[in-house]
């Protein structure tokens, strides 16, 4: 794992990597907390926003939760990585055949991501930057029909995806820091099912539903505020 | 002259002229929190009414700039000549106590004929216009003419007339720019026709002899001139061995001193003086001779004025005039020839003098002889005509001579060497460029120089095809600089120190310029690893500025960041473990005297290193004294912090641009509401570390964000500066 990740800093660096690293105030080690939100598009598009769902629906959705990891490795640059957790309901208020005679649908995304954060001025881990990273995805569903008491398990599906964000970091108390951020997300296959590419027709309702979990990912994650707490170490 | 040969004789008696230095304790008015926030709101208290905004806004920028001068080292305090000129003003205002305890006045170290008043009370003098002066009685004219400006607030009149104007300036748009600079010039005449006035009441009612107050314009119309106009003999500038041909000297009389007559005054911001002498004869009517010249004390004025005089030649250093600084040693000299202090401040002349010219920067110390009237016409003459590397010789000479004169004066002889130095560097990098004793002959040299008929016109007939003029050229056919040295060259001292001197390195970035014989020499190539222990920080320099606003300047957010800065300076420090010493103004407590003293020679050295930014190094005027400092705080590095935050004018053009891109993408509209919104900042963050010793820049780094100097930015790069100064 060591060598996978000095292969993939190497891989992103394109200055050289200078001698000292500084860090903020010789701190070069950030971990936090994050939370992602975007409105919930994965609902509004995906087309399972029913008539009982209000505006606050839209605009809180359920809340995704992470861990964040970065390492100043230049000046310029941090080697970021990242756990984001969200559970979620694919099909509220459902359209498809399967749907009508389930309930509680329930998916749980595990996001891991790493990457790089390109800042503006040779602060890092501080100030203006430009972040890419690669995700991978793992949705795993359960659901429960109607008027029975057996929860069902979907085997977990795979996304890949790609991030790119901008964001300000800020320092307070020398210890603690705050990061605001936008993050523009692609998933491969949540794009395939999200532009409709995948017939989840006649698929059975663990296929559809991994399908739609897919694509609600897909949506969800198109825009995103990145709002992050953490310490320095 | 019986008062200057009585005043000369009683200095003569000491060996050593004391540089004139800030002694006891901080006044005040140094103090950073008095003078920024009590005489702020004094002042706004004062004119409380319709008024109000603008004279705080006049009381922030002038605090602001008095208190930069205050600090800017050249402000001198608790001296006898301070305690003196105290004692003047006691006099003057004998009869109002009040407006005596409001002004305070402090001696400027200036060669300049001039003195200034503020509006918070605070009077500067400049040691150029004590040196001068005739009498205690022609001081105390100029101390009251200047306490007539404060009384009458012309610093603020000023400034609202200048508020005024620039409103005027933008309803009337085709007004051209002249028109605005004669209003002006006009109105600082007035004022000054006013300060005369009212500060000759002052000096009529102290009992002063009133004609001295003509006798001060006459002061001030040489005051471009040394204070005398003794006769420059050639020996002063010859050595043994080196005799400069007579060719580069004028043999007659020079170009007389221009006494400034002329009555035109309209672009002046002094009335001319001939008006200014003709209003005061009538002021003065027939009570001329009333009064007297001195009521303080004779003896301590003239004590007083010859310790300026001594101190100028210094001050004519600090302002690159070097030819005005050795004429006045020369003056001096004639009448205390063996003081060391003189030879000092020669040899310093001759050191810059030499980096002048090797540094194609000849025309910046030597007058045309067009140009250069007077006595020191003559030592203009002569350098105009010397090619750099008689300059050379002739520094290298002069400067052997005043060390064999003083050895054990480690200044001269310091410098003696830094003039070898760059003598061996530039042309010889043997002593076998010099002929021996045998082959020096007088005449020879002479000859060098002497025009032959047949040459002459040939000249003539040269001149005449091309131009008209008649002109003739000094004609070398060989040069004295080899000759100049038989003697020294036989001396074993001399061998081993011109030996033991390293070729001056040169650095890459000159590289493109010079010889590829120099390049070779490059063996001194800059250390990466700094490894320092302990820095003294002496200059902070902080600005905060609105472009949006009408009064730019953000004082009190200045204030603030300064604050900020030194905290976070300790902090850094702290956490690389380097010992940092923050001289600044701005961290002085009442009881670091002796600190903030030495502040000012350390900061005058670095405003000096200033004026010579193209060159890799530089010694001092003060070079003793540094050096003195660096061993007392046990480190010769002194860095340098400039901070600047700017709000900038929104680029319009800009969000429009954005607006439209979002009409066609709506995602991107509330990002083109924040640009919209949100002010552009930009902040810059410079450090400079020197080597005082030797005035070398040792580390520098800049950067530019364009964001908010916010803390955590600031810090995170002081603490990156520090780590490289460190090097753990």
């Amino acid at each position: 794992m060591r060598y996978i990740l000095i292969f993939v800093c190497l891989f992103f660096l394109i200055e050289k990597i200078d001698a000292q690293v500084p860090g903020y105030m010789g701190k070069k080690m950030l971990v936090g907390i994050q939370y992602d939100y975007s409105p919930a598009f994965g609902s509004l598009i995906f087309g399972n926003f029913g008539d009982e769902t209000t505006l606050m629906d839209l605009l809180l959705p359920s809340p995704k939760l992470g861990l964040g990891l970065k390492f100043v490795i230049s000046d310029y640059k941090t080697f970021d990585l990242g756990y984001m957790n969200q559970t979620f309901n694919p099909a509220r208020g459902g359209v498809g055949d399967y749907f009508q005679t389930a309930d509680r649908i329930s998916s749980t995304a595990h996001t891991f991501s790493f990457g790089l954060s390109r800042h503006a001025y040779h602060l890092a881990p501080i100030g203006l930057y430009l972040s890419q990273n690669f995700n991978v995805v793992s949705i795993s569903s359960q659901y429960k029909m109607k008027g029975s008491n057996i929860t069902r398990t979907v085997p977990s599906v795979l996304d890949f995806g790609y991030t790119i964000g901008i964001g300000s970091r800020r320092i307070f108390a020398d210890k603690i820091a705050v990061d605001l951020a936008v993050n523009f997300n692609f998933y491969l296959i949540g794009f395939a099912q999200a532009v409709g590419f995948v017939d989840n027709s006649n698929s059975g309702i663990s296929k559809e539903i991994s399908n739609r979990s897919l694509g609600y990912n897909y949506f969800d994650n198109v825009v995103s505020l990145k709002l992050g707490a953490g310490y320095l170490f | 002259m019986l008062a200057v040969f009585f005043s000369l004789t009683i200095h003569a008696q000491n060996n050593r002229h004391n540089i004139i230095r800030c002694s006891g304790p901080i006044p005040e008015d140094f103090l950073p929190n008095k003078i920024k926030t009590v005489l702020l709101s004094n002042d706004v208290n004062k004119s409380a009414g319709k008024n109000k905004k603008l004279f705080t806004n006049f009381s922030l920028g002038n605090n602001y700039a008095i208190y930069n001068q205050l600090v800017s080292g050249y402000v001198i305090y608790g001296t006898p000549l301070n305690n003196y000129i105290d004692r003047v003003a006691d006099k003057l205002l004998a009869n109002d106590v009040e407006l005596r305890k409001k002004i305070r006045f402090y001696v400027f170290e200036s060669p300049q004929v001039n003195a200034f008043a503020f509006s918070n009370g605070i009077i500067f003098l400049n040691i150029g216009l004590f040196a001068q002066l005739k009498s205690e009685a022609q001081l105390a004219f100029v101390m009251s003419h200047e306490i007539a400006h404060y009384k009458q607030e012309h610093s603020f009149k000023a400034y609202t007339h200048q508020k005024t104007l620039s409103r005027k300036e933008r309803k009337s748009f085709e007004e051209s720019s002249l028109r605005e600079e004669l209003n002006f010039t006009r109105f600082s005449r007035i004022q000054e026709q006013d300060a005369d006035e009212i500060g000759f009441n002052i000096f009529k009612e102290s009992g002063y002899k009133l004609n001295e107050a003509l006798g001060l314009l006459d002061v001030l119309s040489m005051s471009e001139y040394p204070f005398d106009s003794l006769r420059l003999q050639k020996d002063f500038l010859n050595g043994t061995y080196l005799k400069i041909p007579e060719k580069y000297f004028i043999n007659g009389d020079v170009k007389a001193i221009a006494i400034d007559t002329n009555e035109i005054d309209s672009l002046r911001t002094h009335p001319a003086i001939p008006k200014r002498k003709q209003s005061i004869t009538l002021k003065i009517g027939d009570q001329s001779q009333i009064g007297k010249s001195f009521l303080v004390s004779e003896e301590e004025f003239y004590k007083r004025r010859n310790e300026c005089r001594y101190e100028l030649s210094r001050l004519y250093m600090l302002d690159k005039d070097y030819v005005k600084s050795i004429y006045n040693c020369y003056l001096l000299m004639t009448q205390d020839p063996d003081n060391e202090y003189f030879y000092e401040v020669l040899v310093k002349s001759l050191y810059f003098l030499q980096i002048n010219f090797n540094n194609s920067s000849k025309r910046d110390v030597v007058l045309s002889k067009y140009k250069a009237a007077g006595e020191t016409a003559r030592i203009h003459y002569m350098l105009s005509n010397m090619k750099t590397e008689e300059l050379n010789v002739w520094c290298l000479r002069k400067s052997w001579e005043y060390h064999t004169k003083f050895p054990d004066n480690e200044e001269i002889f310091a410098f003696t060497k830094k003039i070898t130095q760059h003598f061996k560097s530039e042309f010889a990098e043997d002593v076998s460029y010099f002929f021996p004793i045998k082959e020096y002959n007088d005449s020879l040299i002479q000859s060098f120089y002497v025009i032959t008929q047949q040459e002459e016109i040939e000249e003539k007939k040269k001149n005449n095809k091309g131009r008209k003029s008649n002109k003739i050229r000094v004609v070398n056919r060989g040069s004295y600089a080899k000759y100049s040295m038989p003697d020294f060259i036989t001396q074993k001292h001399f061998l081993d120190v011109y030996e033991s001197l390293p070729l001056i390195a040169i650095t890459e970035e000159n590289e493109e310029e010079i010889s590829p014989k120099k390049i070779q020499r490059v063996t001194q190539k800059p250390k990466k690893e700094l490894d320092i222990n302990k820095i003294i920080i002496a200059d902070l320099t902080q600005i905060s500025v609105d472009e949006r606003k009408s009064e730019p300047i953000l004082y009190r957010a200045m204030e603030k960041r300064t604050q900020l800065l030194m905290n976070s300076i300790n902090i850094c420090a702290q956490k690389n473990n380097l010992d940092v010493l923050l001289m600044l103004p701005e961290a002085t407590k009442e009881s670091d005297s002796i600190i903030f003293a030495d502040r000012n020679i350390i900061i005058k050295y670095l405003d000096e290193r200033r004026r010579y930014s193209d060159l890799d190094e530089l010694y001092g005027v003060d070079y003793g004294d540094i050096k003195k400092l660096t061993e007392k705080y046990q480190t010769k590095y002194v860095g340098v912090i400039y901070n600047a935050g700017f709000i900038l004018k929104k680029d319009w053009g800009g969000v429009a641009f954005e607006f439209l891109v979002s009409f066609f993408y709506p995602p991107l509209i509330p990002f083109t509401i924040y640009d919209a919104v949100k002010p552009d900042k930009e902040s810059y963050l410079g450090f400079a570390l020197f080597d005082v010793s030797n005035g070398k820049i040792v580390y520098i780094r800049e950067q530019t964000f364009n964001t908010d100097s916010n803390p955590d930015l600031l810090k995170s790069e002081l603490y990156n500066i520090f780590l490289k100064i460190k090097n753990k």
